[in-house]
């Protein structure tokens, strides 16, 4: 087995297999290094028990210093990919503005990246979810904010054809899709890496780094073997809580002040409304229409329309015994809209002495204000539909894992330059959603692979 | 046979999932459902601390009457109604053993096991896989998990 390459990269998961394909087309050699597993269509778990435990770290969700809010994080190739909605949105300008502000980095606005975003979409297939098979979740969402005259649209998705005419429920994909339909990184890009020649290494866990003229990465294969791996550059694409556990196992945390710092991951709060009549809420597009409108950009928050798989629903209904049952048995009548915060609290990502990782994250007043409205805007929207019964899920969940390893120009609130390479650590570079300065308030993976892109140009260029 | 517990602490997640998941007119309660030889499929990869702390945790709670533990139950599933020291903890317990529970009641566990999900008719479709042979080659060929070192 080759030890030694010209570039490593940790994770490969959205971000990690868009860099790999970039560095090898100009004939690099690359390794990835991935501590999920390789599933492909045939072979993706389809119960929801193994789903839940075998994709995410910490065997399904990892809880914030108060176990409020649950932490959801693939651990799988394709990483977020693989499990995730699919929905694919580019920033606006609030948002470059946001990113610019506190990174102090001119690139961020729509001019710079638009040929980032293009890039994607050489690469994926992104369609807009068609009406017709939108399911009746959908269709009470969009009337919701019809008569509250807030504007929606169709959602964009990476997906090539999920043939929704033949009855497919895309609520199937969240453990994966089977028909490789959805665009994840694993079916597209790391394809095309692997064609070029791209080693990968499923199921290592890497513990830490050497830094030095060539650096060094040690890590232990699902037997628990110990093996270190070489390169000459090596680029973090294991996410906010992956790259900053990592950093920290190597002693980092006294060199990089900011690290783990500014950690955001707009949480989210999903709310169930119960009919009369039958919802069946698992139909066809998961989602199809999202809320667009400028009122939520102000507000700082936004409705999804969402499902989920019967666990999961069991978990968030603040009920147990025979009340949990009999709320159960009407699942097939259950709408559900949630509302997600643009968090204005960032949270704090560190290792404790056992080297497990510690997140804490809080909501401010101004965070749970913006809750509170998103809460009263669906309860007013279940009301008008006719819901006989509205239930607040019980925790918080965060999907959207940002920061800790944010951008910027300030070295004592940033961790990464304008570069992409870790301040003061050579040839060090990251390429991955622990990047963002600040919480977008925008479905973050096709900015997330906009910066992947623009961090391979950094390397190559470097 | 199951790896990750033992017996004492098996017939207590029985014990809590009967608190959890009683039955109803239409659903049988958690103990009938008797997916419990399913629980390593979860367990398996819990990290190892949460892992050891949930058996402990299991032991402790097996020397106690039932009637003591629907108490501690139905405390932990208030923790929102707890001061914050102890809303944590409560919190995190609810979570983890209502996540068991549920996790086997109501997943399936394979073809034959559809009784629960079609009681709920749950029915999400799909069409068979595909065959993805071309990634199938290169992961044999490029995937250093796979191949002999
Ligand atoms: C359920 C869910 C739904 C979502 N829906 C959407 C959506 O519809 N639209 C959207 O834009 N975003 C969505 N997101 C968010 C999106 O998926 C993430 O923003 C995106 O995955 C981040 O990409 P990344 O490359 O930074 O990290 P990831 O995709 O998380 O990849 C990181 C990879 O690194 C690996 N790794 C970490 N640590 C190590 C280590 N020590 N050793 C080896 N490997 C390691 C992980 O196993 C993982 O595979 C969703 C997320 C979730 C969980």
């Amino acid at each position: 087995m080759k030890k030694h390459f010209d570039t490593i990269i940790i994770g490969a998961g959205v971000s990690g297999p868009i860099i790999a394909q970039e560095l090898s087309s100009q004939g690099q050699s690359v390794l990835i290094l991935e501590a999920g597993k390789f599933h492909i269509a045939e072979n993706f778990p389809r119960y929801e028990i193994d789903a839940t435990s075998s994709l995410y770290w910490g065997g399904g969700m990892e809880p914030n210093h108060d176990a409020s809010l649950a932490m959801i994080r693939p651990k799988v190739v394709g990483g977020g990919s693989i499990i995730n909605g699919g929905l694919l949105d580019e920033f606006d300008d609030l948002a470059f503005d946001w990113f610019k502000q506190k990174s102090g980095l001119s690139f961020f606005n729509s001019k710079d990246f638009s040929p980032l975003y293009k890039k994607v979409q050489d690469n994926i297939t992104i369609n807009k979810i068609p009406s017709k098979f939108a399911n009746k979740n959908a269709h009470i969402f969009k009337q919701g904010l019809k008569n509250k005259s807030l504007g929606f649209s169709n959602l964009s998705r990476g997906q090539t054809n999920c043939e929704y005419e033949k009855g497919n429920s895309c609520i199937e994909c969240l453990s994966g899709c089977p028909i490789n339909s959805k665009q994840s990184t694993m079916t597209t890009y790391l394809r095309q890496a692997l064609k070029q020649g791209v080693k990968i290494f499923t199921e290592f866990n890497v513990n830490k780094i050497i830094p030095g003229d060539i650096h060094l990465v040690c890590g232990q294969n699902k037997l628990g073997e110990k093996i270190n791996f070489s390169c000459e550059k090596l680029v973090f694409a294991g996410g906010s809580i992956g790259n900053t556990k990592i950093l920290y196992r190597s002693g980092l945390k006294d060199f990089l002040p900011a690290l783990g710092e500014n950690f955001y991951s707009h949480p989210q709060y999903m709310v169930l409304g119960i009919f009369n009549e039958l919802i069946n809420s698992y139909e066809g597009p998961l989602q199809t229409y999202k809320s667009d409108d400028q009122f939520f950009r102000h507000e700082g928050f936004k409705l999804e329309n969402v499902f989920a798989p019967p666990v999961a629903i069991s978990l968030l209904l603040p009920k147990i015994g025979k009340e949990l049952m009999d709320k159960m048995s009407q699942i097939t009548h259950m709408a559900c809209i949630e509302v997600a915060i643009r968090d204005t609290t960032p949270g704090k990502i560190s290792v404790n002495n056992n080297g497990k990782i510690k997140i804490r994250k809080n909501l401010n007043a101004e965070d749970q204000y913006r809750k509170k409205k998103g809460h009263n805007l669906i309860q007013e929207i279940f009301q008008e539909a006719g819901a006989k019964e509205i239930i607040q899920g019980e925790i918080g969940i965060g999907l959207h894992l940002m920061g800790g390893l944010g951008i910027g120009i300030n070295e004592s609130t940033s961790v990464v330059n304008e570069d992409f390479q870790i301040h003061g650590l050579k040839n060090i570079f990251v390429g991955d959603s622990s990047l963002f300065p600040t919480a977008p308030g925008i479905n973050p993976s096709l900015t997330v692979m906009a910066l992947a892109h623009k961090c391979a140009e950094a390397v190559i260029r470097s | 046979m199951i790896k990750y517990l033992n017996q004492r602490q098996i017939k207590t997640i029985i014990k809590l999932g009967d608190l959890y998941l009683p039955g109803n007119q239409s659903f049988s309660k958690f103990s009938e459902r008797n997916q419990i030889h399913h629980i390593d499929r979860v367990l398996k990869f819990i990290n190892k601390d949460d892992l050891n702390d949930l058996g402990l945790f299991l032991q402790l709670l097996s020397f106690l009457p039932t009637f003591v533990l629907s108490i501690i139950i139905a405390s932990a599933s208030k923790h929102n109604l707890l001061f914050a020291p102890l809303a944590s903890p409560f919190r995190l317990l609810h979570i983890s053993l209502k996540g068991l529970a549920c996790t086997l009641y109501y997943s399936k566990m394979n073809e034959n096991d559809g009784q629960v999900l079609d009681q709920l008719n749950w029915n999400p479709k799909m069409n068979p896989a595909v065959k993805d042979e071309e990634m199938k080659k290169l992961i044999e060929d490029n995937d250093f998990n796979k191949i002999q070192y």
